[in-house]
């Protein structure tokens, strides 16, 4: 099979791209049904740091603290996708077996697909929400953005993508094998919301919690970049934090290759 | 009424049937639903590690009005799910035709057509959660507090219900309004905690516009002591009554103008 | 049975503007396009009768049968079924009639069979008595017992048919409306569902309003048909008068050497004949002559023919009932 070049993928993300584009409507009120849970939050933390009778709380102040929940939701516009479902799905319906007769590989069809929702989030909702955190810190708090810092961000989110999307893929391989790729989809997305950090910083968290997901990859998802970003991770941590994140890629992404492999082999020699 | 009931019950029985051919979806689907549920806790119990009390609330008092929250939210849930659907699809595909050619009411039939067993899940970890803080916190429950308390969970259903049937009943003119359901929808997340941490604004557009806020939180503060039985049950009951005689008046103008689908 | 005033309906759809903005305008903009689906109808129909409701793509078929069975509200004009404001006393009406959508289900799609007609019967209040009468006759007349305990899902199109006039019957509805029955169905099957129809309406005396686009359907089950276009009525009468009318018409197929010349205009003026009663055109090089026998003689156009040219082969057709029709839509005939 010839390798066909980046240039023939592009297409799928223009699709994605375009076919959001034409819900846009509806897509900001979902968005904005989705940042109502942000705001309680928000007055939960006002709340609480008004209570606790500190200026810090695990190493947060309360500008951190509203930075991150912010930051949080910028992080998972790079992170969040449906690459599981989709691929589940063409498992189920046996469509899978036709992308084994094209010139390209299947992983970067849905990469690409993937890609043009993400940018479509990053430009349309991401971007948005970030220029008004920095705005915010600077106009009102006077903390100036840190540009290193935001691009640690962009780049530790990259990473993120390439994680998640690795491992929804494996996700939604796993459906030739088991049928309940619905079921566990929803449990899979409550699970990652909370250990990825995006409910509350992972500092919060018991130190039991803490040592058992150091060696998970949901850290990686939201919390690392989000640290990045508040200069939380500087120097060294930084970079620590970064290679931790390439070795999930690496890992993720192998076994995502082996998979597909087996997969296929399933699929040549079973009929799917 | 009985007739209501053996038609209710002979429908949901044919759509649970259907369910059950789904059944390993529909119990991870529960128990991702748990989880769910588990990590609000974990949320405010990290919370609370840090502070005393929440604006005066106690965690046991928060988890209270947390788990109320659910009870209302998860019996709306049980019952009207097909509104989601109705302001989703049925509508603009012309699937509507079938519920105004059967000798029933539409909306009764729209609802008995369907029933979401994921709010079971709801339920179970609402009644966990209530009776957990009822336990730690030793208030006074008679019988008043327990009529009271039924009537009010009641009440906060048809709220619901009634915010959903006005927003979905839109689609009678948008065809699709499933989005701005949602937005809606979303609000109530703002009444499962004690809103004297909000600001006046919220506060009022969910205590008069889109009133969640006597769906959890007010009653909840009933039973809590910090209201008044007259504010947390009868005005609870009496924005029941206005919001479902309105969503009821916009469905009904909605069935005139329904266009059916163009062929 | 059911009284059609003079109604009209109206579609309205707010206009679309491109652009975020424009689709945000949309929201609160108030501009309407209108299109009259439905115009000015009037028709009624009485007991017991069998009536063909026909006419192209969009006519408006769907929609008057909609407001009939009290789904849409007409923009004005009034429908009466059995005494009945369809759209205003719904659940009334829906005791009285039976409705099947060729094109759309009414059977609960991932049951068996049978269960459909449990949850009816509930529905209807159909007592045990009735509901077992019933069934008996529907289970034969349909030929259900093979597939009660299959689900929905998995029946063929024509089993899915009749199990779905079985459900339109089990509480002996006095109108049923049947929108493309036979829509997608073999030439057998169809049969077999025109027969059923046939046999619910002579033991139930049920009034049948029937749209299709299959003409044979008609002529099976039909006296009488109301054909309209654009919305409006074009033709209200019996087939048996189309047929009479039009049944003396022929159809000419010549092949000649040239096709071109014979033109139909002398003979007309010579017979004294109008557009309907003579007309000719040339298809694929051959000549086609359609002609009415009570009012020229088949010889004399033939003659005619031979006059100009030289004849090569010819076939003599009936003028199908489709193409009449067809003629009636364009508004080729005139039928004042």
């Amino acid at each position: 099979m010839r390798e066909a070049s980046l240039k023939s993928y592009l297409p799928f993300a223009k699709g994605t791209f375009q076919s959001l584009l034409s819900y846009r409507l509806n897509f900001f009120l979902y968005v904005i049904g989705e940042l109502t849970t942000v705001f309680a939050t928000y007055y939960i933390w006002l709340a609480v740091y008004k209570n606790s009778g500190s200026q810090t709380l695990h190493g947060f102040s309360l500008q951190d603290m509203f930075t991150y929940i912010f930051m949080c939701q910028v992080a998972l516009n790079f992170v969040s996708n449906d690459a599981s479902y989709e691929v589940a799905n063409e498992v189920r319906e046996g469509s899978i077996a036709m992308n084994l007769i094209r010139p390209i590989r299947y992983r970067m069809v849905i990469l690409f697909r993937i890609l043009g929702e993400v940018i479509y989030n990053v430009c349309f909702v991401g971007t948005p929400i970030l220029l008004i955190v920095c705005g915010v810190r600077y106009f009102s708090h006077g903390i100036a953005p840190d540009l290193l810092g935001i691009a640690g961000f962009f780049l530790s989110a990259v990473m993120g993508f390439l994680i998640y999307f690795y491992f929804n893929f494996i996700f939604g391989l796993s459906a030739f094998y088991i049928s309940n790729v619905w079921g566990m989809n929803m449990l899979k997305g409550a699970i990652i919301n909370f250990l990825s950090g995006s409910m509350i910083p992972i500092q919060f968290f018991p130190g039991w919690a803490q040592d058992i997901l150091a060696f998970m990859p949901f850290n990686s998802l939201i919390y690392t970049p989000v640290m990045i970003f508040l200069g939380k991770y500087q120097g060294m941590e930084a970079v620590k934090a970064l290679l931790i994140q390439v070795f999930w890629v690496l890992l993720l992404g192998i076994s995502g290759v082996l998979l597909w492999q087996k997969a296929i082999k399933k699929l040549t020699i079973q009929g799917g | 009424m009985k007739r209501f009931i053996r038609l209710y019950t002979k429908l949901s029985a044919q759509y649970l049937k259907t369910l059950l051919e789904y059944r390993t979806d529909f119990i991870i689907g529960l128990i991702a639903f748990f989880f769910i549920q588990g990590f609000g806790i974990a949320f405010l119990f990290m919370v609370f590690q840090n502070i005393p009390n929440l604006n005066g609330w106690s965690f046991y008092e928060v988890l209270f009005i947390y788990g109320f929250a659910n009870l209302p939210r998860a019996l709306d849930h049980l019952v009207t799910d097909n509104l989601w659907i109705l302001a989703g699809r049925i509508i603009v595909r012309g699937e509507f035709d079938k519920y105004l050619l059967r000798p029933m009411n539409p909306l009764f039939y729209l609802f008995a057509d369907r029933f979401q067993p994921d709010a079971f899940g709801e339920l179970i970890v609402g009644i966990l959660l209530v009776v957990t803080a009822l336990t730690k916190l030793s208030l006074h429950i008679g019988l008043i507090e327990i009529v009271g308390f039924i009537i009010a969970v009641l009440a906060g259903a048809v709220i619901y219900t009634s915010i959903k049937l006005i927003f979905a009943s839109l689609a009678f003119w948008m065809k699709r309004s499933q989005s701005i359901l949602f937005v809606a929808y979303q609000m109530a997340n703002f009444t499962k905690y004690p809103m004297t941490i909000y600001n006046k604004v919220i506060n009022i557009f969910l205590t008069f516009i889109i009133p969640f806020a006597f769906t959890a939180f007010i009653p909840a503060s009933w039973l809590l002591g910090r209201e008044s039985f007259a504010y947390g049950v009868l005005a609870t009951c009496g924005v029941a009554a206005v919001f479902f005689a309105g969503g009821y008046a916009l469905w009904n103008a909605g069935l005139k103008s329904y266009e059916s689908a163009g062929n | 049975m059911i009284e059609v005033r003079d109604i009209i309906k109206d579609f309205s759809s707010v206009k679309r503007q491109p652009g975020l903005m424009g689709s945000i305008k949309t929201l609160f903009s108030r501009e309407y396009t209108h299109k009259r689906a439905v115009d000015h109808m009037s028709f009624s129909v009485d007991r017991g009768e069998v009536v063909g409701y026909i006419g192209p793509n969009g006519a408006g078929k769907s929609t008057t049968i909609k407001m009939m069975t009290g789904i849409l509200v007409p923009t004005s004009g009034n429908i009466q079924v059995d005494g009945i404001t369809p759209y205003e006393q719904r659940q009334k009406n829906a005791m009285n009639i039976g409705v099947v959508f060729g094109q759309r289900t009414q059977l609960w799609w991932d049951l068996p069979v049978r269960e459909t007609f449990s949850i009816l019967k509930e529905i209807y209040n159909v007592n045990d008595a009735d509901y077992k009468k019933r069934m008996s006759f529907l289970g034969e007349v349909l030929e259900l017992e093979p597939f009660l305990a299959t689900p929905v899902r998995s029946l063929s199109l024509g089993q899915r048919m009749r199990a779905d006039l079985a459900a339109a019957m089990i509480h002996n509805p006095k109108v049923l409306y049947l929108d493309e029955p036979t829509i997608g169905l073999d030439v057998v099957v169809k049969e077999n569902v025109r027969q059923a129809i046939k046999q619910l309406n002579a033991e139930f005396n049920t009034t049948v309003i029937l749209t299709t686009h299959d003409l044979s359907d008609i002529e099976e089950l039909c006296k009488r048909i109301i054909i309209i276009d654009n919305g409006r009525k074009v033709y209200d009468g019996t087939l048996a008068e189309i047929k009479s009318r039009f049944g003396t018409m022929r159809r000419l197929e010549l092949k000649v050497k040239n096709p071109y010349a014979f033109k139909a205009e002398p003979l007309r003026a010579k017979y004294g004949l109008s557009g309907d009663e003579l007309s000719c055109e040339v298809v694929d090089g051959q000549l086609n002559i359609e002609l009415d026998r009570n009012r020229i003689g088949i010889q004399e156009v033939i003659n005619e023919v031979l006059a100009k040219t030289e004849l090569v082969d010819m076939s003599l057709f009936e003028t199908k009932i489709e193409e009449i029709i067809k003629k009636i839509y364009r508004n080729e005939v005139n039928m004042e």
